[in-house]
């Protein structure tokens, strides 16, 4: 891990996934790819975490995967968002925005005069 | 890469390794197009990755768990369905679910009912502390016919301070005592028993205390006395400051110095106890005391008794005039209270009533059978549209649990009633019937039994549906009319079966009637119709109430004969069938007996006891009132008249009375035998001695006989006794016919329960013989239209269809009588006057089966003949 990677956070990756999910279905690896892009490497995360968070999204009916096959031809397996996880995600979503403007405010506010 | 694509174009689903494989190929291939060469690429793939095979195994537990909660709520969702089906299709077929649940209900109540008898007469442990260790002992003179003896009360110290195998050994004996409360004479049941008997049973008072060593000694003045909690509770209000305060009783006072804790301790409800101070009987020879005994841990019965008959044997050599000959029974407690025989007729009972629930579950297998063939299309349809056939065989069985819950259900019901009912019944000399009672452990095998014939009942009919070809059944088309020829065996084995059973039951039931027509038709040797008899206590305790006894009975009986309706009427010191031991061993006059002394019952009688009791005088004469006979004349009975003196005169002959040279005994009279143990025991020698010169005994009968209902005179009898000793409660008034009913109470209760379970068994196999040919008659109605059109004589199609019925009725039979004839082997202890092997009862059984299934067979035969061919074969 980079000296300028963070730690990811708990409950974070799950987000994180949702988030990726929610334009269009993915695969496992684009999913770890868009992570990987959007946070400009800085959640430096174990890749294969990813899969067991996965399939626990899928068994608890926020995202539904099914069987297809890529632009190459390869049997890959396509993650995507349920109507269940569209609203976790809304709702998580919402609550880290106001938790990151909360914790940029206390760490940007000036001494008290 | 082989990827294999289905008909309709998706591709078969691939699992997680090949998830993993793709994410790290796609990797490197991302880290290649960076430069990274391709094997450091493969290896950074890996390494950003984390380890593979930690992250394959955490993504299948998750799907595992996935997988697993599916399948969980697949089942559930599915029983939801298969009950909601099962109830939709017993709602609409209300007649067939109202049989069926009615037939199990039968089946099921009445064998937890069983059940809670035999869990409250055999299984429940005796309720006492390690319960194994207890027994009873009994000394045995087995030359004498003395088998179970009562123990003499210095042989008892003896065995109590000689033996090495018991902890604790009991003296108990058994006695009746009068307690004055308010001025009420109260009579209890009372037991003085030893020091040791708290120890031994490990029960002891939960208020204040047991005996002290002091108070159980020879010579110990105080009068103490330990109540049980049922009389503290009914007439001591359960006082709890009771300890301390003392009583009235046989007129002296006594200090209460503890309460037991509720129970029943040796045996039935004892009222109070007092110490026994064991030794004060010092004749060696009066056998009269109930001993029990806690074995030291890791003892047997076995050794136990082995170490009495050591001590035995000492005794034989240091007293040899009362102990030759005598050696010691050891029985466990349980053995002593429920014994074997019981045990036997207990299960015998369960082993009926089974029969019955296998019965009715023949009965609805084969009525689930019928109905399977009617909804063989539904099925096959259902199995078309792609049910599995074991969801088939589950829907199935659903249906049959439900069924089997709803009767159960409803056969609990029936226990509690039936329990009740038993209760009325009151088979009497039941031990531990009061027990009886629909507990945790009856309804755990009602539910146990509800499951069993769930299964048993629904398992062959859900089986033949769920193997049914649906195409074949589809193909039938139209009614769906055709009964495979798998689904008519099944019912014609179903039936045999049935008839099968019912035999073995029938049967059974038939030997156990006989015994009992046996039993009741045997001469008691008395007449027991309108005698009223009245149980009196006149203890005394000093010399001068001693000699006023003669006169105060005289008295009484005055009394008792000057009431209207009373014809004569006598006391006695034992009723006939009342239980108990009396035994008097004896010398003949000039006769040599070796180790072997002649032996019989004794009893106290009043001049007139053998006319108010319908006794014969068959020789002599009877007793003179009071001062008029010489004290030892005895009056003897005609089968020790026979063996004793065989072919000469016993009047005038004389005895020594317990071998006592005082006791001098000229025969004055013979009477006709009396069956004084039970019906069923052989007469026996009995020696009458005159009541009214002899008042020792305290426990006391009067017999009046009446010209009528005896039951009527009771209180106008109660009060005449009372006229004379107000403060002597009377006590079990009752005519005589239901003391000797009492003792056919056992063999009443286990004859009519096998007869009611025969019964049953009969109408269910009567409905199982019209069930099968009512619907195989039905099935056939176009042929049978066809017979008829073409010529047949409605008789022969009576004949056809009866043939056909009986045929399999007939091999039943054939497998019932081969299965009773080992069957009713199990019986024999409780037959009497005949054989287990009972060609009479057999072929009655058979004769009656035959008859009822040839009615059951002819109703549908005859039916069949009313069909007009011409909607016969319009409906083909």
């Amino acid at each position: 891990m980079g000296k300028d990677s963070l730690v990811l956070l708990k409950g974070t990756l799950d987000v994180l996934i949702l988030k990726s999910l929610s334009w269009a279905p993915l695969h496992g690896y684009a999913v770890s790819r868009w992570i990987r892009q959007t946070t400009d490497d800085v959640l430096e995360v174990q890749e294969g975490v990813l899969y067991p968070a996965l399939h626990r999204l899928e068994r608890r009916g926020l995202v539904r995967g099914e069987w297809g096959l890529s632009d190459t031809n390869r049997k890959v397996k396509y993650y995507e968002l349920t109507e269940q996880g569209v609203a976790r995600l809304a709702t998580q979503g919402d609550d880290w925005s106001r938790y990151a403007i909360a914790m940029g405010k206390v760490l940007g506010a000036e001494r008290p005069s | 890469m082989n990827d294999k694509i289905n008909k309709d174009g998706a591709p078969v689903p691939g699992n997680v390794t090949d998830e993993v494989a793709f994410h790290l190929e796609m990797r490197a291939k991302e880290l290649i197009e960076q430069g990274l060469d391709p094997a450091r690429a493969r290896a950074e793939a890996r390494r950003r990755f984390g380890d593979v095979r930690e992250v394959t195994h955490a993504t299948q537990r998750e799907d595992r768990t996935a997988r697993d909660s599916a399948r969980r709520f697949e089942f559930f969702s599915e029983l939801r369905q298969d009950l909601t089906i099962g109830l939709r299709r017993l709602v609409k077929a209300p007649s067939f679910s109202l049989l069926a649940i009615l037939i199990l209900a039968l089946g099921i109540g009445a064998n937890s009912a069983i059940f809670s008898v035999l869990n409250a007469v055999v299984l429940q442990p005796l309720p006492y502390p390690e319960p194994d260790r207890l027994v009873q002992m009994w000394e045995s003179a087995p030359a004498r016919g003395w088998d179970y003896f009562a123990v003499s009360e210095l042989n008892y110290v003896d065995f109590r301070d000689n033996n090495e195998a018991f902890e604790s050994l009991a003296g108990i004996g058994f006695g009746t005592l009068n307690l004055s409360l308010d001025g009420e004479a109260i009579r209890l049941d009372g037991r003085r028993v030893s020091l040791e008997f708290f120890d031994t049973i490990g029960v002891y008072p939960t208020l204040g205390r047991a005996f002290t060593t002091e108070e159980d000694a020879i010579g110990d003045e105080s009068r103490v006395a330990v109540l049980g909690e049922a009389l503290w509770r009914n007439r001591f209000g359960a006082d709890p400051e009771i300890v301390g305060t003392s009583v009235l009783i046989n007129d002296a006072s006594f200090a209460i110095i503890g309460v037991m804790p509720p129970g029943n301790f040796f045996f039935d409800d004892a009222d109070i106890f007092t110490p026994l101070r064991a030794g004060m009987n010092e004749m060696r020879s009066d056998h009269r005391m109930t001993v029990l005994g806690r074995l030291l841990p890791g003892v047997s019965v076995e050794q136990g008794e082995a170490d009495l008959d050591a001590v035995a044997a000492q005794l034989a050599i240091d007293y040899p005039d009362s102990n030759q000959g005598f050696d010691t029974r050891v029985d466990s407690l349980y053995d002593a209270i429920v014994p074997q025989e019981l045990r036997t007729a207990m299960y015998v009972l369960i082993g009926a009533v089974g029969l019955v629930l296998l019965i009715a579950c023949a009965n609805l297998s084969s009525l689930l059978l019928a109905r399977a063939t009617a909804r063989a299309r539904e099925i096959a349809i259902y199995g078309a549209l792609g049910a599995s056939r074991a969801r088939i065989l589950r829907q199935m069985l659903t249906e049959t649990t439900l069924l089997a819950i709803l009767g159960g259900a409803l056969g609990t019901a029936l226990a509690f009633r039936g329990v009740t009912w038993f209760r009325a019944l009151d088979p009497g000399r039941l031990p531990r019937f009061e027990n009886l009672a629909v507990d945790g452990t009856v309804l755990l095998f009602a539910l146990g039994a509800t499951l069993a014939t769930a299964l048993l009942a629904g398992l062959l009919p859900a089986w033949q549906a769920a193997s049914n070809d649906p195409g074949d059944a589809l193909k039938e088309g139209g009614r769906g009319t055709s009964v495979s020829a798998g689904t008519r065996r099944a019912r014609q084995a179903l039936l045999a079966a049935e008839v099968a059973l019912s035999i073995v039951l029938l049967a059974g039931a038939a030997l156990l009637i006989r015994s009992f027509w046996h039993v009741q038709s045997i001469d008691p040797g008395l007449d027991a119709d309108a005698v009223l008899t009245l149980a009196i206590d006149m203890p005394f305790n000093s010399e001068e109430e001693f000699l006023a006894l003669s006169g105060q009975f005289s008295e009484m009986l005055a009394q008792i004969e000057a009431v209207p309706g009373v014809l004569s009427a006598a006391t006695i010191s034992g009723l006939p069938f009342g239980g108990g031991n009396t035994s008097m061993d004896m010398i003949v006059e000039g006769r040599d007996h070796g180790d072997n002394y002649p032996s019989a019952f004794w009893r106290l009688a009043s001049p007139d006891y053998f006319e108010a009791m319908g006794v014969p005088l068959l020789k002599g004469r009877k007793f003179y009132a009071e001062e008029g006979d010489p004290r030892h004349v005895a009056i003897i009975s005609e089968s020790m008249a026979e063996s004793l003196w065989p072919e000469e005169d016993p009047i005038g002959k004389r005895f020594l009375g317990w071998r006592d040279p005082e006791r001098l005994k000229t025969v004055i009279g013979v009477v006709g035998d009396v069956r004084e143990r039970s019906l069923e025991s052989a007469a026996m020698n009995i020696v009458y001695m005159p009541h009214l010169q002899m008042t020792w005994w305290t426990n006391m009968f009067f017999v009046v006989r009446t010209d009528g209902d005896p039951a009527a005179l009771a209180p106008s009898v109660r009060a005449a006794v009372s006229e004379v000793v107000p403060n002597r409660p009377v006590t079990d008034v009752r005519p005589l016919s239901s003391v000797l009913d009492d003792t056919l109470g056992p063999r009443r209760f286990n004859t009519s329960l096998l007869l009611c379970f025969a019964a049953v068994a009969l109408a269910l196999a009567a409905a199982g013989v019209y069930g099968v040919m009512a619907y195989s008659v039905a099935q056939r109605t176009s042929e049978i239209g066809i017979r008829m059109a073409m010529g047949a004589h409605a008789l022969d199609v009576v004949r056809m269809v009866v043939r056909q019925g009986m045929a399999v009725v007939g091999i039943g039979i054939g497998i019932g009588v081969l299965i009773a004839i080992g069957a009713t082997r199990l019986l024999a202890s409780m037959l009497f006057g005949v054989e287990p092997f009972d060609p009479l009862s057999l072929s009655t059984s058979v004769l009656f089966l035959t008859v009822i299934a040839l009615v059951a067979c002819c109703i549908p035969a005859v039916r069949a003949t009313r069909v007009s061919p011409t909607e016969a074969l319009r409906d083909a």
